[in-house]
């Protein structure tokens, strides 16, 4: 994403996302203008931006323009890390959800309404939910249903329900259905008595039947030919303003009711648990701030995180910090704190390292991986490389090279096999990792970083280093 | 040649008037919209009866602390 037009703009007509000399922009096209200017008119542009529900965004000059005939060039702020709903955890779609059924109702309020309900459409700073798509607005049309009403479904109900009331690794269906999890799927995955639940037999259960119904029967609208008697059939139902508020406010209560409760897996007590004794924590934590501050980093990626508190402290020194963890409880947690304090500069993800987010959708170009969005500044890998390297039998010099690609600098902290939380992951498998040692990591890491600086951490036996990518831009 | 002119301003002005051309560019689906006309009745009358009921209960608040207060 170096220039040029966004991999994943190009669906919605009314305009696409570019960006020039490392500027977002957002080509509008003639055929959204009314759209646009009734946005504007209404308030709607205004109430959403003073409320922090919408990014805002100034108009830029035609001239940028990279196709002919745009009605508009804006220039919306950018969040500072992209992050996709496969990535987020519980409370972040649940807080996603709740952003989308707010903005439609103050739409509706001001005679417009959305025209997608893509979780896709929103994006985090920190712990706080926004909009980010400009475009999603269309007039009111009195009677019109709500188009977006299955997507929102799909993109956020069935995937909410199925991680609060099946398992919450369901949430890894949103990486496979990036239209959102098909509702029909859905309803066979929920246990039978959600039908008892009005929301849940109304917008998922019976949806999925109506849909299937029609599907094989009628036909859909978009198979049937333009014009046609199906089309017509269907173009011609009309749902009333208080219809349409009603079903909004059905859907933000059914939203609103569920939940998931973090703890159970396996690193959620880690703050409690990591090993470490007082004064080993403190000299970490001191060795850690020193060498933030010698780096000033921007961007900081904090793999393993944690509950994140890491990242507060890479975010005391100024930097946009992106929490990262393989463990949900965890992130929820971690979700949970930084909403409650408004954090702003710190994005918890959940992510599985040993299998990060690639790049998704048509032509692998609509989403990208994890890496594509980087290179951070600065990524600390603190109490990492043993779960990598033991837990996941991957060898330190594949764990070095990947962590070159995603960071201009590294803190690292080497775990000795002797340390208790190494010697758990051992002990109940034959220790086959014989080139698991400092002389075996040095040599691994010596490969891609310069070694900035190498600090024991007390008498704990473990090692922080401070790496500079070779070759880093 | 006034004729045409009166035509194309007329022409302008019905463009002005007429609704703005839907821009709904993702697939509605048949049973989705239908499930959704046949429900959003019932919503919205549920919707309305739970706001007139906050009112009434607002309104009745208001007063007893009008009276107690």
């Amino acid at each position: 994403m170096n220039g040029g037009r966004i991999g994943s703009s190009f669906r919605d007509p009314s305009g696409f996302l570019f960006t020039s000399g490392g500027t977002l922009y957002r080509q509008v096209q003639p055929v959204y203008a009314r759209h646009y200017e009734h946005l504007w008119a209404s308030g709607l542009y205004d109430a959403l931006v003073a409320q922090s529900l919408l990014v805002p965004h100034d108009e830029a000059g035609l001239d940028l323009a990279p196709q002919p005939g745009a009605f508009k060039v804006l220039r919306p702020e950018r969040v500072p890390m992209v992050s996709l709903p496969y990535e987020w955890c519980f409370g972040q779609l649940r807080a996603a959800a709740l952003l989308t059924l707010r903005i439609q109702q103050l739409a509706i309020e001001h005679g417009m309404v959305l025209k997608d309900a893509s979780a896709f459409n929103v994006q985090f700073r920190g712990a706080a939910p926004v909009f980010v798509d400009t475009l999603s607005f269309e007039r009111l049309e009195e009677g019109k249903p709500w188009v977006a009403y299955r997507q929102f479904c799909q993109h956020f109900l069935a995937p909410l329900a199925l991680q609060s009331l099946v398992d919450i690794r369901l949430r890894d269906l949103s990486r496979i259905y990036l239209d959102g999890v098909p509702l029909e799927l859905a309803s066979r995955l929920l246990p039978r008595r959600t039908w008892l639940q009005p929301w849940a037999s109304l917008h998922i259960h019976l949806h999925a039947r109506s849909i299937a119904r029609f599907a094989s029967t009628a036909g859909d609208a978009a198979s049937a030919p333009a014009g046609s008697g199906d089309t017509a059939a269907i173009s011609s139902k009309r749902v009333s303003r208080t219809g349409l508020t009603g079903l909004v406010a059905h859907l933000l209560s059914a939203v609103t009711r569920l939940h998931w409760a973090p703890g159970g897996t396996e690193w959620a007590d880690y703050e409690v648990s990591h090993g470490y004794d007082s004064p080993g924590h403190a000299a970490k934590h001191e060795i850690v701030g020193r060498y933030l501050h010698q780096k000033r980093p921007r961007l900081v990626f904090d793999l393993g995180a944690n509950t994140g508190e890491y990242s507060r402290l890479a975010r005391s020194t100024g930097a946009t910090v992106v929490a990262i963890d393989g463990d949900p409880s965890a992130v929820e947690r971690a979700y949970r704190r930084f909403a409650t304090d408004n954090e702003t500069g710190i994005l918890p993800l959940w992510i599985d390292l040993a299998n990060p987010s690639p790049a998704q959708g048509w032509a692998h170009g609509e989403w990208p991986s994890l890496e594509a969005r980087g290179p951070a500044d600065l990524v600390m890998a603190l109490a990492l490389v043993h779960h990598l390297a033991i837990g996941n039998n991957l060898p330190l010099t594949r764990v070095a090279e990947f962590l070159s690609r995603l960071g201009r600098s590294i803190v690292l902290e080497w775990v000795p096999k002797e340390d208790p939380q190494v010697a758990r992951l051992l002990r109940s498998r034959e220790d086959v990792f014989v080139e698991y040692h400092e002389e075996g990591f040095a040599a691994a890491i010596n490969k891609f970083f310069n070694v900035d600086e190498r600090t024991p951490v007390g008498s704990t036996g473990r090692v922080l280093y401070l790496l500079s990518t070779r070759n880093a831009q | 040649m006034t004729i045409l002119i009166r035509f194309l301003i007329a022409l302008c002005v019905v463009g002005i008037m007429a609704p703005a051309p839907a821009l709904a560019y993702i697939d509605p689906v048949a049973g989705s919209v239908m499930l959704q006309v046949l429900i959003a009745g019932a919503l919205g009358a549920l919707f309305a009866f739970k706001q007139a009921g906050a009112a009434v209960k607002m309104t009745i608040s208001r007063i007893w602390r009008r009276l107690t207060g």
